[in-house]
């Protein structure tokens, strides 16, 4: 029958990857979002080769699995001569697909500021990386906080795809207790619950972020 | 030195065109320091477009536009031929010119008396005491140093504009260009920013108002300039421009006003 005391013999392996899933995931998360800035300014450049460029990136990473990302940065990376631990390669390869997503939800936030924002900015005299800064990117980090937090409750949620590049993981912990405890009900439960906490921490992290900076 | 920088602003022959559609087809006007000058003029007129060419919002494509005497946006040399001057130099030969915007323009984000202070402390380069000093100095002068706390979405569009004012005067600007600032306001919201506005004119601030209110326009400018079809139509004392009007577009325009608000002026 079902007896989660066999879960609860091995609770610090299981938290340890539960931490490897967190940090991993919200690195990626922080890298993909400066990344994705980038990406935002360049698709709303005023060069048309910069705006091609990021949109074909954005469309590449958006239109192709995780896993396959995965594992061509995964099998890549050493045939190019460059050898990295399988972090590395999960790191980069989630950075990379959560800046194309972040980068859109970016760019509809900029474009909900009144054009008449940054002229009464540029009237002023601030120069455009002042007004970036001090005008625009604080409201659309306030306006895209919602969209934000969806967005790195997937990315916790698809990081489960790096146990597939042999990064132990929460993923990875319980599919090894699984199949050596043959208790695979137990431990993929366990599993599910661990990444519903650590969702719901962020999910309300969002929410009092958001209550906190609202302005009326 | 030619007489042109005794002119707070001097417009020559001024052109600008969206695409096919030729707006400012050509505009000759001065403004003098200490010089109250109303523009007025229906839709589509080219109004709104001629005070943004002004502080090169929009980039004029003819003609020329001088404060102070300096011209605008562009560099002549020695055989007229025009270049454009990067950004950062013309919003440094427009230190001197505030815009007051229709929509007024606030950041969302600051309160009212961050609002005030973030252009001095972020282009003035003021210590933040200083700025804030400054900026609660001209709070108090439009009567909204009370609600300093306030976030922009939570005041009425009256106080709004009065800060925006405010935000303005902060700069210590010779020269004020307001756009349409009464046109996005319930009616009777209109007055305590119109009373801000002629307690400047009677300062002496050099002003140039894109404005709907005649009555206003009547009261405090010195020169009233109509535009009809990118062309000033009509310009003068407000008192001529108003009961001895020549040109049969500004008669039919002044009569179509004072049906619509009932009375003249």
């Amino acid at each position: 029958m079902v007896d989660f005391s066999v879960v609860f013999d091995h609770t610090d392996s299981l938290l340890s990857g539960l931490w490897m899933t967190t940090w991993v995931s919200l690195l990626s998360i922080g890298i993909g979002f400066v990344l994705g800035a980038i990406l935002c300014l360049g698709r709303m450049s005023p060069r048309g080769w910069l705006r091609n460029v990021c949109a074909v990136y954005i469309s590449l990473l958006r239109g192709t699995p995780l896993l396959v990302q995965l594992a061509i940065v995964f099998y890549f990376l050493p045939l190019a001569g460059i050898d990295i631990p399988s972090i590395a390669a999960a790191i980069i390869a989630l950075s990379m697909n959560t800046a194309a997503f972040q980068s859109e939800i970016l760019r509809g936030g900029f474009q909900m500021i009144p054009a008449g924002q940054r002229e009464a900015a540029w009237s002023f005299g601030y120069s455009p990386l002042q007004r970036l800064y001090f005008i625009e990117l604080p409201q659309v980090v306030r306006r895209t906080i919602p969209s934000l937090v969806n967005e790195t409750i997937d990315i916790i949620k698809n990081s489960a795809l790096i146990s597939t590049i042999a990064v132990t993981d929460l993923m990875r912990i319980v599919q090894t207790y699984s199949s050596t405890t043959y208790r695979p009900i137990e431990f993929f439960v366990a599993a599910g619950l661990l990444y519903l906490l650590l969702t719901s921490c962020i999910s309300l992290l969002g929410r009092y972020i958001e209550s906190r900076l609202t302005t009326h | 030195m030619s007489t042109n920088t005794q002119r707070a602003i001097k417009l020559v022959d001024l052109k600008k065109s969206f695409g096919d559609n030729q707006v400012l087809k050509g505009i000759d006007l001065d403004v003098n320091y200490g010089q109250v000058v109303c523009i007025i003029g229906g839709s589509g007129s080219g109004k709104s477009t001629m005070l943004r060419c002004i502080n090169f919002l929009e980039q004029y494509d003819g003609g020329e536009v001088l404060v102070s005497g300096k011209l605008i946006g562009y560099n002549s040399d020695a055989q007229g031929n025009l270049s454009s001057l990067p950004t950062r130099v013309v919003q440094q030969d427009l230190t001197d010119v505030c815009m007051v915007f229709q929509q007024f323009n606030l950041w969302p984000h600051m309160t009212v008396l961050e609002n005030v202070m973030s252009p001095l402390l972020r282009v003035r380069r003021l210590s933040k005491k200083e700025a804030c000093e400054k900026a609660l100095a001209v709070l108090s002068k439009v009567g909204m140093e009370h609600k300093q706390d306030a976030y922009p979405g939570q005041l009425s569009g009256g106080q709004q504009q009065r800060v925006a004012i405010a935000r303005s005067l902060g700069m210590d600007p010779k020269i004020m260009l307001f756009d349409e600032p009464t046109s996005a306001l319930d009616p009777e919201l209109v007055g305590e920013v119109l009373k801000v506005m002629q307690s400047l004119a009677q300062e002496g601030m050099t002003m140039v108002i894109v404005t709907h209110e005649m009555g206003f326009a009547a009261q405090v400018s010195d020169q009233v300039v109509f535009l009809a079809n990118g062309r000033i139509a009509e310009q003068g004392e407000p008192n001529r421009l108003f009961n001895e009007p020549q040109t049969d577009q500004l008669k039919s325009f002044l009569s179509t006003w004072s049906e619509r608000n009932g009375s003249m002026l």
